[in-house]
């Protein structure tokens, strides 16, 4: 009975020493994927991801139209152009507002200040720039 | 002798699962956390940096613009560099970060001529272009950029 038991518990062994050991592996790729997905809509990243829209615009010779949208549901942005300097603030529903999240882009571009928007259109026509919200 | 072995596998067991979890929690912290940090950060100053090349590669402050006002990305206008080494102050307040400085030299490869606009900086980031120097003289040249101050990435 008792070597039955020991049977039993090196199998449980085995057992729960695979399950960890297969956790280790896979458990940070899941992580990581979600923390990217949190990542990917977060103030910063969305900061500096409209900072580099907007900076790149001022690349193109003739005219241009960047759309940028995030198609995350229950999100949505505050966002302020000042001299250079575009600030963001993350809503979601259920949560507080994010900490405002800054960085800096290269053109003179025109000075803003939109709220509540999750879609944002980026535009250079005629030498002159706009900030347009869709949505 | 069994319920000896018994206990000791399930120490082992407790201690295996401790450990993973300390091994997991180390993995997470300075595994990702750190990478993921420094990765954003210095491929935030890159972008930056490519991102103002990118624009300086179209100013018409310094392209060559033609008649139909088509401006000629990446074709320096000789007299324009001229024009702007010796007072870059118009190029930088219309494109720059507002919290940093950059450096920017433009080399002849044919003539080894230079134009220099900035405080000097010896890291550079080079981009392919032309200078114009008249209709039927174009030389090939180097654009060399660097952007300095991190404080604002």
């Amino acid at each position: 009975m008792k070597g039955a038991s020991t049977v039993n518990e090196i199998i449980l062994f085995i057992g729960m020493a695979a399950i960890t050991l297969s956790a280790i592996v896979a458990i940070p790729g899941w992580i990581n994927d979600a923390a990217r997905l949190f990542a990917l809509t977060s103030a910063e990243i969305v900061t500096r991801d409209l900072a580099g829209l907007i900076s790149i615009s001022g690349a193109a010779p003739d005219k241009i139209i960047i759309t940028y949208a995030i198609e995350k549901e229950g999100v949505s942005y505050n966002v302020d152009l000042q001299d250079r300097v575009i600030t963001v603030v993350r809503l979601s529903e259920g949560s507080k507002p994010s900490d405002p999240a800054k960085t800096t882009y290269v053109i003179g571009f025109v000075n803003k200040i939109v709220e509540d928007a999750k879609t944002f259109v980026v535009e250079k026509k005629d030498g002159k720039y706009d900030f347009e919200v869709i949505e | 002798m069994s319920k000896g072995i018994a206990l000791t596998l399930s120490e082992y067991l407790a201690g295996l699962l401790a450990v993973s979890f300390a091994v997991f929690i180390l993995f997470l912290w300075y595994g990702k956390y750190f990478d993921i940090e420094t990765t954003v950060t210095q491929t935030e100053f890159e972008r930056k940096e490519i991102n103002l090349a990118q624009v300086l590669l179209t100013t018409d402050k310094l392209t060559y613009v033609d008649d139909n006002k088509v401006v000629h990305r990446a074709v320096f206008d000789k007299s324009k560099l001229d024009s702007i080494e010796q007072n870059p102050k118009p190029l930088f307040d219309e494109i720059g970060y507002p919290d940093s400085e950059y450096y920017l030299k433009i080399r002849d490869l044919v003539s080894n001529k230079e134009w220099n606009m900035g405080k000097e900086n010896d890291v550079l980031r080079s981009f392919p272009v032309s200078i114009r120097y008249s209709f039927d003289d174009v030389h090939s040249g180097v654009m060399y950029v660097a952007l300095s101050g991190r404080n604002l990435v």
